[in-house]
């Protein structure tokens, strides 16, 4: 049958945001769709191989974070709130919500798993379930420490081996994915330019517990064998709704690409049950 | 203030990326502006809201460049200028003025010899005409991949040549957007300069039939350019060697906009 992919515009409080869309070539059937919110600084360009495994049977929009990927992005630093209000625009722009065509479900990976959980939170009319897998789920004094390690602007345009550094470590030497998606990421993250270092200093500021408290919806929460999988894991003691899945026998930091069709099944079972 | 507006159109290699600007009311013909490769539609960013003050003004990113879906196979100019009607057919646009730089000017000219009916006048500025020595030449230097995956130290001196070193005369803020923006092409960013090392220039300039104004600006074109003009029927050819061509589109955007203004609003149709 295929699926069909496209690319449009759509609005939020920052200018324009761009989103990528997926859903089956006969149309996107009687499944709630799904909305997917990326790590920082990278775009909705991230989910590009799990998208079209999952837009096998539904819609599949992967919005870009303000000021990242091809979406108008805030003049100064905001917060976890500002981006999650620019998602709300957009998703109301394209009818969904209460009195319209309904809730979404939603998907984040690390800045990605802080929107769904606020967007969960301030606009449940919007949300049916979350499916968080690598949860940005941090205590204060980790946000405190990490924020010392990784926090603030990054010395882009000061260190003139900075952007060669990261080329060399992420495409010349990668060994996951193929050569051209390495390419076509790396470049991904450039397009944040300079203000790349808002989206992890939002996340940084963000205390995701105390929200998390509050969601009422259903959350998958997905462990897999990366940095976040026991910050995932921990999850499951917070959450009012928890389904705790460990994939991480099988599923890394790269399961995107690479275990897309294991991501996108765990996910379809998590999202269709009743 | 004039607002820069993001789009996605069709054409026959798929979606085709475009932005657009324009001032609340014009009866002015819209002016489409094509790139040099491998960059995209965001090199004119700049002067696209300097222009746009008295018109509506539109920049495409060329199939495979930017936001542009890409051809599967290596295309050519007439490809290229195909699928640009194709995008401007979708629009219901006619009679623009279009207007081209570096590989640019091949798509503008090739446009105009296509489809006559959509393309009014022509600004071609550092027009892309070489030689038969010389297209063989620059082929073998630059129609060729670049070697992303084979050449450890080649993006650090990419990097090094389009941002940290680069001429000041642009802030680094925008040297890095236009990196990124010829980043944004990927491994087959050669096809744009393949497909004009293939073009013969001199012989297609003689089939334009629309005012042509040649602006010479002071980079390796500017002498191509001005013995262009016995090539087209209808030239005008305009010198500012005050303006250099690499970097005026970012450093003197305005004046620019002015001139194209005096001199193509005075072409007669």
């Amino acid at each position: 049958m295929g699926i069909q992919v496209w690319r449009q515009y759509g609005a939020g409080r920052y200018g324009q945001m761009h989103i990528t869309a997926a859903q089956p070539n006969n149309g996107p059937g009687a499944k709630t769709p799904v909305v997917c919110f990326h790590p920082s600084p990278m775009s909705g360009l991230s989910y590009k191989v799990f998208q079209r495994v999952l837009a096998e049977d539904r819609l599949v929009l992967c919005p870009d974070t303000p000021g990242f990927g091809g979406s108008d992005g805030p003049g100064t630093p905001v917060t976890i709130p500002d981006y999650t209000a620019a998602m709300a625009d957009m998703l109301d722009g394209l009818g969904y919500g209460a009195n319209a065509k309904g809730a979404v479900d939603v998907v984040g990976c690390h800045t990605g798993t802080l929107i769904c959980t606020e967007l969960a939170v301030s606009r449940p009319d919007l949300v049916r379930k979350l499916a968080v897998p690598s949860l940005a789920l941090f205590t204060s004094d980790e946000r405190t420490k990490m924020k010392a390690q990784f926090g603030g602007p990054q010395p882009i345009l000061t260190d003139p081996d900075f952007i060669p550094k990261v080329w060399r470590t992420t495409v010349f030497e990668g060994a996951n994915e193929t050569a051209a998606r390495r390419l076509e990421m790396f470049t991904e993250r450039l397009r944040a330019g300079t203000k790349g270092w808002f989206g992890p200093e939002a996340s940084l500021n963000y205390d995701c517990e105390s929200r998390l408290k509050q969601v009422m919806q259903p959350v998958l929460l997905l462990v897999l064998n990366e940095m976040l999988g026991p910050n995932t894991r921990r999850a499951k003691e917070i959450v009012h709704f928890p389904v705790l899945v460990d994939i991480s026998a099988k599923a890394g930091h790269n399961a995107w690409d690479v275990e897309a069709s294991l991501m996108a099944e765990t996910m379809r079972a998590f999202f269709d049950v009743a | 203030m004039i607002t820069i507006r993001h789009a996605y159109g069709t054409c026959r290699y798929g979606q085709l990326h475009y932005s657009t600007a324009q001032p609340a009311k014009s009866s002015r013909s819209a002016l489409v502006c094509f790139h040099q490769s491998p960059i995209s539609g965001a090199q004119f960013t700049l002067f696209q809201r300097a222009m746009a003050t008295d018109r509506l003004v539109l920049c495409p990113d060329t199939p495979g460049f930017g936001g542009s879906d890409a051809p599967t196979t290596m295309p050519s100019i007439a490809d290229y200028a195909a699928a640009m009607a194709d995008w401007l057919d979708g629009m219901k646009l006619k009679n623009v003025d279009a207007l081209g730089f570096h590989t640019g000017t091949l798509v503008a000219m090739e446009l105009a010899i296509l489809r006559p009916d959509l393309v009014k006048r022509l600004s071609l500025i550092s027009l892309a005409l070489f030689s038969p020595e010389e297209r063989e030449r620059n082929r073998k230097i630059f129609g060729n991949p670049r070697p992303l995956f084979d050449d450890p130290d080649y993006l650090g001196r990419y990097y090094r040549d389009q941002v940290t070193q680069a001429d000041p005369a642009i802030s680094d803020e925008r040297r890095l957007e236009l990196f990124t923006a010829r980043m944004r092409a990927g491994a087959k960013s050669w096809w744009g300069p393949a497909a004009v090392f293939a073009y013969d220039t001199a012989a297609r300039a003689q089939l334009v039939t629309q005012s042509t104004l040649l602006l010479v600006m002071r980079d390796t074109l500017a002498d191509a350019t001005r013995r262009s003009a016995a090539l087209f029927s209808r030239s005008h050819v305009v010198e500012r060697l005050d303006l250099h061509g690499p970097t005026a589109w970012d450093s003197h955007p305005a004046e620019i906009a002015t001139e194209l203004r005096r001199s193509l609003d005075a072409l007669i149709d």
